[in-house]
């Protein structure tokens, strides 16, 4: 019974059948929408069938290849996270006594609202009476709110997401690091190796697989951004920080071409396959499946 | 092999340095360490200190060019949003979009989890990556086929509809972290009561969930997190009917200004909540935002 390849479906009927009607049935329909010329605001796309022409336009699509880019700039957050998240967990690991004060708080930019997150940033960083913004004015660092300045609100973006999501690095990379086994490190100390070299020989190499983990959750998060950069930007100024998930949005939700935004919404899909495949495969040993 | 490698560790660098340089550059180090975890810790919360702080202030006190510290408190921004304003009846969509995301994961989610974990089930590799994929595409890939089918449906501008919306994501959380719980209550207990002559319904249902209730009600408030915090669906699915909290929002940033006293008042209304059910589950937290995959 327990071995029955089939007896376990039972219990999945329940799941399969919402997954059918949240997952598969709308995605049948999307793929079959891609193919047509279909528009809520051109009365000359009525849905006629007009084959993979949506998936053409895209691939020479001006605009997709810009929010591309933007999309590729802001994945420079992930370096920064992973050492600032690493350096901030190995301090703690030293200090274990003061985990159980700090990490109450540092776990709030992770868990608030991602809405209130960008507010947070938006407001910190006015540069007429946020308290970050006004410190870089006084710097002279910048002249007017960094959000607002075509060439500073990407990095504005990212210093958000950076405050957002380091804690949560350094929360992963510490509980790794608290798991090793003692005996290479004691092994190494008896051999007289120095600090930095059992940092580099010793801990680098165990991180590795929790590394691999963290990379794939960040680069999803960072391919999903949305809530932060539409309460704080909106994509602007111009299409500075229209990422592709604002530039889907504004496709099929401002301009209504719900054909030609199919096509593009396929695109993300692929993506996001790819990751989930190899997220699959390399968490397979520590989830056991 | 492991001797090769540390021995030649030692022979690159002996440690020479002098006891009493070394102590005080330990003592040096200690501090750094200590003012950098201090360090982050501020950072971490003032920027939305100051935000909870701002919907207290008067308007003037807000746009003072000084950062104001002291200042008189008002609760003008909270009657705005919430008595004159519509957010007391966004705060209850909220409210009632989570707690029916929770039900219809757990109901639909929990057994699933279970035989993921117990039963030979075919094809479950493919049928958990595609769970996943569920977490990793973007919002907007889920919300554009959701709305064509939604608007077929009648369900668009409606509760039911985006609680439908939050099972996507949530459904994954539950499945997978369920699984990795289940995986640690030992099988001895499921033939205990297969022996017993428990069916493997009442196996589940009278001896699994029992054991397991601490590892479902961390994921049931998780679950209701990510939906509380959830901002794209509700958005773009949620019309005025089923408009949560966050996604009334950028009502507030408009082209004639942006109402800062409203909404860092909903902020803080929004915010009170996810950080006390956060603390209640931070052991299964870091576990919760890696699908399972590690253990904090």
């Amino acid at each position: 019974m327990r071995n029955a390849p089939w007896g376990g479906y039972r219990w999945l009927i329940p799941v399969l059948a919402l997954i059918a009607v949240i997952e598969l049935i709308p995605f049948a329909i999307m793929t079959w929408y891609s193919v047509l010329g279909l528009s809520y605001t051109d009365p000359t796309l009525k849905g006629q069938y007009v084959g993979l022409d949506n998936y053409r336009q895209a691939l020479g699509d001006p605009e997709l290849g810009h929010s591309l880019l933007v999309t590729a700039k802001v994945m420079l957050a992930l370096p920064l996270e992973f050492a600032l998240g690493l350096g901030l967990a190995l301090a703690l690991s030293q200090h274990l006594t003061l985990k159980k004060y700090v990490l109450p708080i540092m776990v709030i930019p992770m868990i608030l609202p991602p809405v209130v997150v960008g507010l947070a940033g938006a407001l910190n960083l006015n540069a007429d009476f946020g308290l970050i913004g006004i410190a870089l004015r006084q710097l002279g660092w910048v002249s007017t709110t960094p959000l607002g300045d075509y060439r500073l609100a990407l990095p504005a973006i990212i210093l958000v997401d950076v405050w957002q999501w380091t804690p949560f690095l350094s929360l992963i990379f510490l509980a790794a690091l608290l798991s090793f086994p003692k005996e290479p490190y004691e092994a190494a100390r008896v051999d007289g190796a120095s600090s930095w070299q059992i940092f580099r020989r010793v801990t680098l190499p165990l991180m590795r697989p929790i590394f691999v983990v963290a990379f794939l959750l960040r680069f999803t998060d960072l391919f999903k951004i949305f809530d932060t950069i539409f309460i704080m930007t909106g994509g602007g100024p111009g299409a500075a920080t229209e990422v592709l998930n604002l530039l889907a949005y504004k496709i099929n939700f401002r301009f209504w071409n719900i054909g030609y935004g199919a096509a593009v919404v396929m695109l993300l899909y692929i993506v996001s396959f790819l990751v989930s495949f190899i997220f699959v495969k390399v968490t397979a040993p520590v989830r056991g499946t | 092999m492991r001797e090769d490698t540390t021995l030649r560790v030692a022979l690159e660098k002996p440690a020479v340095v002098p006891a009493v340089a070394y102590r005080r550059m330990q003592k040096l180090l200690s501090t750094f360490r200590i003012a950098s975890i201090l360090g982050a810790t501020v950072v971490s919360a003032v920027p939305f200190l100051w935000l909870v702080v701002t919907g207290f202030k008067y308007r003037t006190d807000i746009m003072s060019p000084v950062p104001r510290l002291f200042f008189t408190p008002t609760l003008s921004n909270f009657h705005e949003a919430f008595i004159e304003g519509a957010f007391l009846r966004y705060l209850w969509n909220s409210l009632v979009v989570a707690l029916g995301t929770v039900a219809l994961c757990l109901v639909t989610g929990v057994p699933a989890a279970y035989a993921f974990s117990r039963f030979r089930v075919f094809g479950a590799k493919h049928l958990f990556f595609f769970i996943l994929t569920t977490r990793m595409a973007p919002g907007v890939a889920f919300a554009l086929p959701l709305y064509i089918l939604f608007d077929k449906l009648r369900l668009l501008g409606s509760i039911p509809g985006v609680v439908l919306a939050h099972t996507t994501f949530n459904l994954a959380l539950v499945i997978y972290l369920m699984k990795a719980l289940f995986d640690e209550v030992p099988r001895e207990i499921d033939h205990a009561a297969l022996v017993d002559g428990y069916s493997e319904w009442e196996t589940f249902t009278r001896v699994i969930v029992p054991v397991a209730k601490p590892a479902i009600a961390a994921t049931a408030l998780l679950a209701f997190i990510f939906s509380w915090n959830e901002f794209l669906f509700a958005l773009i699915l949620g019309g005025e009917a089923g408009r949560t909290l966050p996604a009334a929002f950028p009502g507030l940033v408009t082209a004639l200004g942006t109402y800062w006293g409203q909404l860092a008042a909903a902020s803080a209304v929004v915010s009170i909540p996810v950080i006390v059910l956060a603390t209640l589950v931070q052991g299964y937290l870091v576990r919760g935002l890696t699908l399972g995959a590690v253990k904090g």
